[in-house]
């Protein structure tokens, strides 16, 4: 059962190179789609395969290519979502290095589903070697015609260009990637109008993560049906899992959607260094709520995570034994996302600032009775009550951190006083 | 183009049935219904922001709660403003913004003392203490604290110890105090096209500021003050009125400055005009200003040097007399002189009333045709011209409106800048722009197609758009090779041009005072007869329109009629072809030194440079009411701020259409019965026909006056040398007087000083910035010198200095006598530098 | 040094515009090639690419503020980046800051007064399975421990 899909040839050397993909099968989804489907039947298809964004909030891909207007004058773009920045994620940078004409072909479906013929890639700053790496990847597939004017004589254009990030987590936010693509600060924009239909440039545009549109190759070759079996009903296919933290071993591990947190951190991820007990699990990248180790008996999907009162974000898995004061992990927490703040809304720049300021006076032995209830008020003032999902990104952790372990943080300030 | 009216639809708020335009947002149909939504960041001119997030509200069927200032209203929309949630989401997040607001004064124990015996204020920024701020009172912020009902603070304030900038003029900043709401920055950049302010840094670090740190100044600010008026709380403040606390009130008034006529409103203390801020009038500025509406009117009013009593040459001294004696003597001097031995010179500054009284003093009274009014030196091109431009439909508004716009000359920054921002909307809506500019202006940087002509030749250009869009036959070769432009951008013009369906046109002041235009009129009238063609003339002289109505030149009479017979005039006063027994000039000073005659009688708001031998004190705008017409034939009221009883504080200035009433009683008796100016209003009305009955503020056609046009020849040779010499007409200036000799932060800006050239020029003749440059022309027989200024918005070869029209208050440009003489206007000049 | 733009840099830079329907789409690009050309990103060179794409100068000021990539002082010639995130803080991070500080003997923002190396302290480079980690330039180094820091640091030259 436990088969690997999009990470099945990462072993093999030289995957980046055009010749060994195709070696592997590369670019026959692409030359399926383009030659033998229409747009719509590509569509319907990935509508059908449930397939969930992959870059945290777990929206319907299929779903979100329908919003985009069918007849338009104006020009439509995708924008490839590679700003990986959720501490603890780092499963797009697997792809982004090992196998980046997955990504491709993935691309030139989707732009191919939506009528596309420009898409950028907007990758972090940070992933500089990496951005070398695809566009080297892209100038191949020009070469070889799956990129570029008339693709495989279907009679598609479809440029891709990288676009370099300069080191701003909000830029992971849609609108703000939007705003940063147009060489703007990445201030994100009040919705309504949403990006399918006034996005990049003021036109409808697509935006989806590196591993969503992974999967879309797999899709088209081997039919939804295929791919719902992978993983559940209404939240298809394989994640990728990134486990990170106080684990034996740390890495990327592709399991179906729906595998058990536990199963992922005890067997997969080697479970605990010895001596170390479990303590609590965030399972989702930073910005989703923490879980007790009594917690972790659930099933790693959208749907259900959310039901534990978490959220199954990036599937990005950071794990903290019983020798972390949950303090500490509260500062990393509250220190990031003060940091971070794009500064326009004034709940979360100035909410996440103040808990900055609060946790910081915690950690040195200055803190006041009463702190933790202030987190939890700061918190609950934070979510949905701003511009954008980084309020509750911010939010989200604090707030859990604050309820879950409020004995604990309380203790800590009784012993240093 | 038809315009549609939006269609009304109907919405519940707060379980009433409300009704709404269609299209507007929830908070702008609860403001149009009169329910108040909390809000710091959302402006009606200017995008949704969602930054102070207190104009949350619930609507049924949407989740969580949505902000009423980015949520476009709906039919049957079900929409709840204050409920116990709501209210306690805004305390919330309103501590969070005062958490960052160094402004204990809102929450303060002591408040309700503090106010009470609030003795002295205090200038220090000091952290606590209610008079941190200049806006206590005054203060958007304290009011919403007020209205939600926050009593108490959770937060400790964070003060971030920026450091106030005084460095600029005009206003101050306290970024101490800002709360980030970006209205100053998005009116910066939406609607003044300027963006000087933006946000820089992120997070708790985000700060507002010019780019570099660098001074408003050297970012390219206007100063039109449009952040200033917009900022909800006393981060940017006025720096004329910071400290004067609350005002006591306001009225909307007319801007005095130029022929726009914007609508203002004038801020009063303690019976004191104390500060100008601009008045959401959607008719002609619709809440925009220029520096000089903006910043410069409380100190051209109240200036230290300002001239409060009636003086007489007495001997060997100028001595401050009573009116009764002033008025005695002036009428005792008028009385023993011929009519023909006796002029008069109006300022077009003056308002209608004051004008027709001068006409009928100077007519009626003594029986004289001689009056004449400096607004001839603002309509170049001759007084007939400019009756006809005024019959056709002029509208400020609807720039806005139009498809494509042909800007001649037109630079927005410092003056005229509610063009600038009508431009800006019409080009946001998609309208295309050709810019006719040897300049670079700021609208050039928005332009489709720039042609850069030689100085002197845009009529030309503007002639070959005009009969070609007439459908005349036009010759392209030779129109580029006198203008220098090339062929394929006027080619690309003339197709937007021919394109247009709502054409508007609009002429910058420099255009009008060449010395040839005739190819300006000439096509001027041919644009004319096509149809949907708005056109703005601009000029100076905030009512010279109104003089055009009142009748003050010797040849047009109130109401247009031509008097027979012609008068002494400026020409004959200005070159000095008649000898006058007695000059008596009024708001305008158009001389250098004292004009010859036996007796000068100067009235105006400030004392001229030279010996006159009567002063007669006169009331600025604030002070004294009245009516002023704007380009557009509008009739628009000067509201009288100031009326304190005549002393010794508070000066003896009178209106001027009253001192001719008194001057009048003197000497006949009751001939000019006016106790107010609506006493004069109402004879205007009577004795000028098109004049409105009622003020409408109505924009009217006026009747062009068959007038013979009298076309000077070029006077002179051409003159030889390697620069063109351009001379520009001077905007800083009111009732004779230099503003920015008045105003402080007007003079800092400088913007009329010095010959301005291209730094390459400066470069290859080996000078630098600052360096003193001699001028010379007519074979080295007349020569001005001056300083050089490096500016990078001239083109190549050209030099441009500033001539005013008019002189009181220009002391120190004096040695620049020659140049503002010279009747030739672009000219050829030689440069040399003054010294080693 | 002159901050005028090489004609190399220049043609860059029109090469990378090619990729946008406007010119300001471009300016993160842009900023990145002239940092990498320059080192940093002076005002002067923020003029200049307002003039290359036609922006007044608070468009790019703005964003040269906003992004943290962006360098506007010099730094050394490593630029070192260690991740002190909560992943990288779970396996130690601190210790590494520790380490580098004392063995660089700066603080972190500073250069080293040979101008060789630079340290800062970042958020999460996106490399947790390496946890802790660091990045010298564009090149990424994980599981590190002082002996490997010290090894690394020899092998830059």
């Amino acid at each position: 059962m436990n088969e690997k899909v999009l990470t099945q040839n990462f072993g093999l050397d030289h995957l980046f190179r055009i010749e060994v993909y195709l070696e592997q099968g590369g670019y026959r989804a692409a030359k399926k789609a383009l030659t033998e489907w229409k747009p719509e039947q590509v569509l319907e298809e990935v509508k059908k395969a449930s397939l969930r964004g992959r870059g945290g909030a777990g929206f319907s891909a299929g779903l979100k290519w329908g919003f985009v207007p069918k007849k338009t004058d104006k020009p439509k773009y995708l924008c490839v979502n590679a700003d990986e920045g959720e501490p603890g994620t780092f499963k797009d940078r697997y792809i982004l290095s090992h196998n980046p004409h997955l990504l491709i072909e993935g691309i030139v479906i989707a732009s191919y589903a939506v009528g596309i013929h420009d898409a950028y890639v907007y990758i972090r700053g940070e992933y500089e070697v990496i951005a070398l790496r695809l566009e080297q990847a892209i100038a191949e597939a020009y070469g070889q015609g799956y990129l570029g004017k008339n693709i495989l004589g279907s009679g598609f254009d479809l440029d891709l260009y990288v676009h370099r990030g300069a080191g701003a987590y909000i830029c992971g936010e849609e609108t703000a990637l939007l705003e940063s693509l147009e060489g703007k600060r990445g201030n994100p924009r009040l919705k309504p109008p949403f990006p399918a239909s006034v996005g990049l440039f003021q036109n409808p545009t697509v935006i989806n993560n590196v591993e969503t549109l992974a999967n879309v190759p797999f899709i088209i070759l081997n039919g939804a049906a295929w791919f719902l079996a992978k993983g559940l009903p209404n939240d298809g296919g394989t994640r990728i899992f990134g486990v990170s933290g106080a684990v034996n071993k740390p890495g990327i591990y592709e399991l179906p959607v729906g595998t058990s947190l536990r199963e992922i951190i005890f067997t997969h991820a080697g479970g605990l260094k010895p001596g170390r007990k479990l303590k609590a699990v965030i399972p989702g990248g930073m910005s989703s709520p923490i879980l007790k180790a009594e917690e972790i008996d659930i099933k790693m999907d959208v749907d259900s995570v959310a039901a534990a009162g978490s959220m199954m974000g990036s599937a990005a898995i950071i794990v903290i034994d019983d020798r972390t004061p949950i303090l500490e992990v509260l500062k990393k927490v509250a220190k990031f996302y003060a940091h971070e703040s794009c500064g326009q809304c004034t709940p979360c720049r100035l909410g996440t600032n103040w808990i900055l300021k609060i946790v910081k006076r915690m950690a040195e032995g200055k803190g006041e009775q009463g702190d933790a209830d202030s987190l939890l008020r700061l918190a609950a003032n934070i979510k949905g009550r701003t511009l954008c999902p980084m309020g509750d990104a911010a939010a989200m952790p604090v707030f859990s951190i604050a309820k879950k372990f409020k004995e604990e943080l309380e203790a800590s300030l009784k012993v240093k006083t | 183009m038809a315009r549609k009216e939006p269609r009304t639809e109907t919405m519940e708020i707060n379980h009433r049935k409300v009704s709404f335009p269609e299209g507007v947002t929830v908070h702008r149909a609860a403001e149009l219904n009169g329910v108040y939504i909390p809000s710091l960041c959302s402006h009606k001119d200017l995008s949704p922001f969602g930054g102070c997030r207190l104009c949350m509200v619930e609507i049924e069927g949407m989740r969580g709660y949505p902000l009423s200032c980015n949520t476009v209203a709906q039919e049957g929309m079900k929409v709840l403003t204050d409920t116990v949630m709501l209210r306690e989401l805004r305390k919330e997040i309103l501590k969070l913004i005062l958490s960052e607001h160094p402004s204990s004064c809102l929450v303060c124990n002591e408040r309700t003392e503090c106010q009470d015996y609030q003795g002295t204020i205090r200038k220090a920024g000091v952290t606590t203490g209610c008079r941190f701020c200049p806006n206590d009172g005054q203060c958007e912020l304290q009011d919403l604290v007020e209205k939600i009902g926050l009593t108490e603070m959770d937060y400790p304030i964070y003060y971030h110890g920026y450091e106030p900038e005084h460095d600029d003029p005009f206003y101050d900043r306290d970024y101490n105090i800002c709360i980030l709401c970006g209205r100053c920055v998005r009116m910066c950049q939406e609607v003044r096209g300027t963006s000087v302010l933006a946000f820089t840094y992120r997070g708790p670090r985000v700060k507002i500021g010019p780019a570099f740190g660098r001074s408003h100044t050297e970012a390219g600010c206007e100063f039109c003050g449009a952040c200033v008026d917009v900022c909800p709380t006393g981060a940017l403040a006025d720096k004329v009125s910071k400290w004067d606390g609350k005002p006591d009130g306001c009225y909307v008034s007319t801007c005095p400055f130029c022929a726009i006529g914007c609508q203002i409103e004038l801020y009063h203390k303690n019976g004191r005009f104390s500060k100008a801020a601009a008045n959401i009038d959607p008719e002609v500025n619709d809440g925009q200003l220029c520096v000089k509406g903006r910043f410069c009117l409380p100190e051209v009013t109240h200036h230290f040097e300002r001239a409060k009593k009636p003086m007489l040459q007495k001997g060997n001294y100028f001595r401050e007399v009573s009116w009764a004696e002033a008025l005695e003597r002036v009428a005792a001097e008028l009385k023993g002189i011929q009519p023909d031995e006796f002029a008069m010179l109006v300022s077009p500054d003056l308002t209608n009333e004051s004008l027709f009284a001068a006409q009928k003093f100077v007519r009626d009274c003594l029986g004289s045709r001689n009056i004449d009014s400096t607004a001839r030196l603002e309509l170049g091109g001759g007084l007939g011209l400019w009756s006809k431009l005024f019959s056709l439909p002029i509208s400020i508004k609807n720039i806005a409106q139009a498809d494509v716009i042909l800007a001649v000359g037109l630079d927005s920054r410092f003056n005229f800048s509610v063009v600038g921002t009508k431009v800006r909307k019409a080009l946001d809506r998609g309208a295309k722009l050709v810019t006719i500019d040897p300049r670079d202006s700021n609208l050039a940087r928005y332009t489709d197609d720039w042609l850069r002509p030689l100085p002197g030749r845009e009529g030309l250009l503007l002639k070959f758009f005009a009969d070609s869009l007439a459908g005349r036959i036009t010759d392209l070769p030779w129109v580029a090779e006198e203008t220098t432009v090339n062929v394929p951008l006027l080619e690309r013009a003339l197709e937007i041009l021919s394109s247009s369906k709502d054409l508007a046109v609009i002429i910058g002041p420099q255009v009008f005072h060449y010395d040839n235009n005739e190819a300006l009129g000439d096509s001027l009238m041919t644009l004319a007869e096509r149809k949907n063609t708005n056109f703005i003339p601009l000029y100076f002289g905030a009512n010279a329109r109104g003089a055009l109505e009142m009748g003050v030149f010797p040849e047009i009479g109130p109401g247009g009629m031509s008097s027979r017979g012609q008068g002494i005039g400026l020409e004959e006063i200005v070159n000095g072809s008649k000898r006058l027994k007695a000059i008596y000039l009024v708001g305008d000073i158009p001389f250098f030194e004292r004009p010859d005659c036996d007796f000068l009688i100067v009235q105006d708001i400030y004392l001229p440079p030279f010996k006159v031998d009567a002063f007669l004190p006169a009331s600025t705008f604030a002070e004294a009411g009245g009516t002023l017409v704007n380009m557009e034939g509008r009739v628009q009221e000067v509201v009288q701020v100031e009326n304190p009883p005549e002393g010794a504080v508070m000066g003896f200035m009178r209106p001027d259409w009253r001192i001719f009433a008194d001057l009048a009683n003197s000497l006949k008796g009751n001939s000019m019965n006016y106790k107010t100016s609506q006493d004069v209003l109402r004879e205007i009305r009577k004795t000028v026909p098109d004049f409105p009955a009622r003020l409408g503020r109505k924009p009217r056609r006026m009747k062009a006056i068959d007038h013979p046009e009298i076309h000077k020849p070029t006077v002179g040779k051409t003159s030889e040398g390697d620069f063109l010499l351009v001379a520009e007409p001077a905007g800083y200036r009111h009732r004779g007087i230099d503003i920015s000799s008045k105003v402080g932060g007007l003079g800092e800006l400088a913007l009329e000083e010095g010959f301005r050239m291209h730094p390459g020029d400066i470069d290859s003749l080996g000078l630098k910035n600052g360096d003193r440059i001699r001028l010379s022309f007519d074979n080295g027989k007349v020569s001005a010198g001056g300083a050089v200024r490096a500016d990078v918005e001239c083109p190549r070869g050209v030099i441009y200095y500033t001539r005013p029209v008019v002189f009181g208050g220009l002391k120190h440009r004096r040695e620049l006598l020659p140049l503002y003489i010279l009747k030739q206007n672009p000219i050829r000049v030689n440069v040399s530098r003054i010294g080693t | 040094m002159s901050r005028e733009f090489t004609p190399a840099l220049k043609e860059r830079i029109e090469g990378v515009l090619a990729h946008y329907p406007n010119k300001q789409a471009g300016l993160l690009p842009v900023l990145r090639l002239v940092q990498s050309e320059k080192g940093f990103i002076s005002a002067e060179d923020e003029r200049i690419v307002a003039v290359l794409l036609g922006l007044r100068p608070i468009k790019v000021r703005e964003v040269v503020t906003f992004y943290t990539l962006f360098a506007r002082k010099p730094l050394g010639k490593f630029h070192i980046q260690v991740c002190s995130n909560l992943s990288c803080s779970l396996s130690g991070g601190e210790k590494i800051l520790e380490h580098l500080k004392a063995r660089l003997g700066i603080r972190i923002g500073q250069t080293t007064p040979d101008g060789k190396y630079t340290l800062t302290e970042v958020e999460c480079l996106g490399a947790c399975e390496q946890a802790p980690c660091m990045m010298v330039n564009f090149d990424y180094y994980g599981n590190l421990d002082p002996e490997k820091i010290d090894r690394i640091l020899e092998g830059l030259k």
